[in-house]
């Protein structure tokens, strides 16, 4: 028998323990599914912009569950933050939930200034882990180095980030056009913080040390800024879509191959086109850089019930599925949502080989980081 | 107190007059016409182009983010940083020195190709003249980047990825130059402009007095000197008109360069200003959209100027009367085949390999296994999650019942105002008044296309007093269409009410007609020819127009021209062919019926319009 006094604090330690809890650790009211799901039924439809083509595909499946019909459109970050700050600005709001993937606008500009909220379920706050809370993740990805097996074997035909910028790789390197997708931005930003890592991965491979020529006014230079440098004036080739890029590096039938940087969920087309890609699981220091993707809900939807349960939609299973589990290449931030068998590992070992982005930081170096791109690679 | 008196008297003398006046004015519907049209064309076509240039040296709230200054707040930066900073060559001087010779190098092209072929068909006995002068017009009929979507099918390489091109199905390589860039943004904007020489010359020329000539020949004149003395002189008029209006269209193009031009990145001015507008440096768009303005609005000045100073030497008398086509002998085959591979590779080669693209699983490729009906039936598409086939896509009718609607809105406004512009700036007594709405009803033609659409998103994008802000609704994309294209039916509507003469609405005023009743009666009667080309034109205009819409139309409003670019942007390259196909079928079907009903030549139209 127990005694009565270790029963009683068994039974509060275990409520205590159980008790869902918000960020700052108050009780956080829970939520009535049922409610929100009434409450979006009676609002009929909802409209999303997101990143992917096959925002259709998991709107479908949010139809056929809650039988309220998502127009979603694939919408690049810069065309979403025009959209979103016109429509705000406008009073006339048309878009419900954005799913946007340049992190330092939002978190600098959008979210300050109230044009997107970013809403967390209160069921969801004990599950999805913290770090992805404030603004809301709904998943994550590695944009990663990949070449052509076909054309070059087993094994990616380069081991040091610097190979990139050498003249054996000139015009053979494809990377999204970073005027128009910001997440590159903060990519190089994040480059330009690491001096060191560059510093070190170059005289790995050259066996001498780094000669640094320019940073622009009012930065100091360093080996961060060096190789944006010379991997820019290497004639490197930008496109507009990840898409693009995938067949670019591997299309089959190639006798020079360039390498290319995506999404590693473009590994699905080697099935749908027959395409040859591999990663750079070999290259140092980095292998390319994780890539969040928030969900936030603009100010003053239309349909904020159905935007809500959206949001709650795209951290479970069935919201999260058509990218983390129908196709290979994401994570779901929720971390009980299988993971696809292809995908090389459990994000935990691919945080290990990619840049993070910090977001406060790349955005007080995105003017210097896009004037240097202007200057040195567009033509 | 006498004073007092006078002065009352006096007081009542003038207020009665004023009132005899005013009265008399405003029983006179012309004064209130003409006075709610210049407050409207005030607020459409100036404030606009106001509210642009203020927003060239203001913060924006997405510039604000990266330079640190409060939204709102007036700054020079945007003007240095276009004009002379570390980026400016990237951002302005390029693009400008680029658009420059494009602009050039497709007059180049365009006008010997159209002055050549209007030569041909009017003057000699090349046989098939009368069908060939109706076919030249369909490339200008056709949306003017379809030149650019076929190039990108035919030629493209592994530069752009994607599909391979039919060129890399047979086993070729373009190299870069040929495939993007300057070299096929010249082809594609030259086989689309050369209709403008084409039916300018060919008209100059049918007015040509060949007695002019044939004097000049009896005085012992040898053939070339007749030529550049007497034919050059005569033609310079549609020269001009031909190289201004060949020139504006390349300045505010938008389609074609951003298609062909962003594999390389070739930049030119409207693809600057684009880029610039969505990357969100309003300020800098704002800058490069006034310059652009400005150089459209000097251009035309300087050709007035020309034409005038012209015109003092030049009294082209009526028809010539019976003209002698020039006898070809043995180059007729010869000339006729030319002439006729000139319309096969304008018009036939793009449209079959369009349409042979959409049914190719990979282009190029002629096996009976790679054709499919899946991009115009499939309920889903391999490979293009989430997309259905085109004609059982709701996005595609719906971006097709928008277009219409969009177009028709033009095509009603652009009638009756074209009609309204026409009778006011006729009637109306205030000379000064006549000539303010004359001039700005045609101000819309000046400013190119994208800078236009510029314009009205700075005025329109936000509430501005009891105006709500139209941003994303449908009603923002009809205003900026019926305004830009207002011009072509101003223009009809005035030279028509200069016909009309006031003779016949006096008659009618004497046997007690009311306004309304000399409206309905008589003048819009005698005026619906003219006035069905001024709404038509802009109809067909705005099914097929891209430029003006890019940045104006949201998901909600999307147009099968934008839809088309969204194609493109996703490498969906049968959705976007099969979207230009859904869209040439439109517009050819439309023109062909509205030549039937007004009975008319729209070739015409366009000529003395666009």
């Amino acid at each position: 028998m127990l005694h009565p006094w270790t029963l009683l604090m068994s039974v509060l330690l275990f409520s205590f323990l159980s008790a869902p809890r918000g960020p700052s650790g108050v009780a956080a009211p829970a939520l009535d599914l049922q409610a929100l799901i009434r409450d979006a039924r009676a609002e009929g439809n909802l409209v999303v912009y997101h990143p992917s083509s096959r925002i259709n595909v998991a709107g479908g499946i949010f139809e056929k569950m809650y039988g309220i019909k998502v127009r979603g459109t694939k919408m690049g970050d810069p065309e979403q933050a025009e959209r979103v700050i016109r429509e705000v600005d406008s009073g006339r709001v048309q878009v419900d939930v954005i799913h946007h993937e340049d992190g330092p606008f939002l978190e600098a500009r959008l979210i300050p200034r109230g044009y997107v909220v970013s809403w967390i379920p209160p069921d969801m706050a004990t599950v999805i882990p913290e770090r992805y809370h404030s603004p809301l993740v709904d998943k994550v990805q590695p944009r990663i180095f990949t070449y052509n097996f076909e054309t070059y074997g087993s094994a990616c035909p380069i081991s040091n980030v610097w190979e990139l910028a050498d003249p054996k790789w000139k015009g053979k390197v494809i990377l999204r056009d970073p005027a128009l997708t910001p997440a590159n931005l903060a990519f190089f930003a994040t480059v330009v913080s690491s001096p060191q890592m560059l510093d070190k991965a170059y005289r790995d491979l050259y066996g001498k040390p780094l000669e640094l020529t320019e940073a622009p006014v009012g930065r100091i230079k360093n080996a961060g800024w060096e190789f944006l440098k010379r991997l820019f004036t290497n004639d490197i080739v930008v496109m507009g879509s990840d898409e693009d890029i995938g067949d670019a590096v591997g299309a089959a039938g190639q006798k020079a191959a360039p390498i290319g940087m995506v999404t590693l969920t473009k590994l699905r087309d080697n099935k749908a086109k027959n395409l040859k890609l591999g990663t750079c699981k070999t290259l140092q220091p980095f292998m390319g850089y994780a890539l969040p993707e928030y969900v936030v809900i603009v100010k003053n939807a239309p349909h904020p019930n159905a935007a809500k349960l959206w949001v709650h939609f795209s951290l479970t299973t069935e919201g999260i599925s058509t990218w983390t589990i129908a196709d290979v290449g994401g994570f779901s931030a929720n971390p009980r949502v299988p993971t696809h068998p292809d995908n090389e590992g459990t994000w935990t070992a691919w945080e290990k080989r990619l840049l993070p982005i910090d977001n406060k930081r790349s955005m007080g170096l995105r003017q210097d980081v896009l004037d240097f791109w202007l200057k040195y690679g567009a033509k | 107190m006498s004073d007092e008196i006078v002065y009352k008297t006096g007081g009542d003398l003038r207020l009665r007059r004023f009132w005899n006046r005013t009265s008399a004015v405003w029983a006179q519907p012309t004064v209130i016409i003409a006075a709610v049209l210049f407050i409207l064309l005030t607020y459409l076509v100036i404030a606009p182009v106001i509210a642009l240039s203020i927003n060239s040296v203001q913060v924006g709230i997405r510039d604000n983010a990266v330079i640190g200054l409060e939204p709102g707040v007036f700054t020079l930066y945007f003007l240095k940083r276009v004009f002379s900073s570390g980026v400016s060559r990237v951002l302005f001087w390029a693009p400008l020195v680029r658009t420059l010779f494009v602009a050039l190098m497709t007059a180049a092209l365009a006008l010997p190709l159209g002055a050549a072929l209007a030569w041909l068909i009017v003057r000699t006995d090349v046989p098939g003249r009368r069908w060939l002068s109706s076919a030249f017009v369909i490339p200008y009929i056709l949306p003017s980047w379809t030149f650019a979507v076929v190039w990108l099918t035919l030629f493209k390489n592994r530069r752009l990825g994607g599909l391979p091109s039919f060129a890399e199905s047979l086993g070729l390589s373009p190299p870069d130059w040929l495939a993007y860039g300057a070299v096929p943004i010249i082809l594609a904007e030259a086989l689309h402009l050369f209709p403008f020489a084409f039916l300018l010359f060919g008209n100059a020329l049918r007015s040509l007095d060949v007695q002019l000539e044939e004097s000049a020949r009896v005085l012992g004149a040898s053939g070339p000197v007749v030529a550049r003395r007497i034919v050059l002189p005569l033609l310079l008029p549609a020269l001009l008109a031909a190289l201004l209006l060949t020139f504006t269209r390349v300045l505010g193009s938008f389609g074609t360069p951003y298609i062909l031009g962003s594999p390389t990145r070739y930049t030119v001015l409207p693809t600057a200003l684009y880029s610039a507008f969505v990357t969100g440096s309003t300020g800098v768009s704002a800058v490069i959209a006034v310059v652009i303005i400005l150089i459209g609005i000097s251009l035309v000045t300087f050709d007035i100027v020309l034409v005038r100073e012209h015109r003092r030497f030049v009294t082209i008398g009526g028809r010539g009367s019976t003209r002698r086509l020039a006898k070809l002998g043995r180059a007729r085959t010869p000339t006729a085949i030319a002439v006729n591979l000139v319309f096969v590779l304008t018009t036939v080669v793009p449209l079959v390999t369009l349409s042979l693209a959409t049914v190719m699983k990979r282009p190029g490729v002629f096996a009976l296994h790679n054709l499919s009906p899946v991009y115009w039936l499939g309920a889903t598409i391999p490979a293009m999650p989430g997309q259905r086939g085109l004609l059982l896509s709701p996005d595609i009718w719906h971006a097709a019942w928008n277009s219409l609607r969009v177009a028709g809105l033009a095509a009603i406004f652009c009638g009756l105002g074209g009609l309204f512009v026409g009778y006011a700036v006729v009637r109306l007594p205030q000379a000064r008044v006549s000539r303010y709405l004359r001039q700005v009803s045609f101000l819309p033609y000046l400013v190119p296309s994208i800078a236009f659409a510029a314009a009205y998103i700075s005025l329109f994008a936000v509430p501005r007093g009891i105006v709500p802000s139209l941003y994303g609704t449908m009603i923002l994309l009809g205003l900026a269409m019926s305004v830009k294209y207002l011009p072509y039916a101003s223009r009809t509507g005035i030279s028509a009410m200069m016909q009309l003469g006031n003779e016949p609405e006096e008659a009618a005023q004497v046997c007690g007609a009311s306004w309304p009743k000399r409206m309905a009666r008589i003048v819009i009667p005698l005026l619906k020819g003219g006035l069905m080309t001024g709404a038509l034109l802009p109809f067909i205009t705005g099914m097929k127009e891209l430029s003006l819409v890019i940045m104006l139309a949201s998901p909600g409003t999307e147009l099968l021209t934008t839809q088309t670019l969204r194609f493109i942007q996703y490498g969906y390259s049968q959705l976007a062919d099969g979207t230009v196909l859904i869209i040439v079928a439109i517009v050819v079907v439309l023109t062909f019926l509205a030549e039937r009903l007004t009975g008319s030549n729209l070739a015409s139209g366009l000529e003395g319009g666009a």
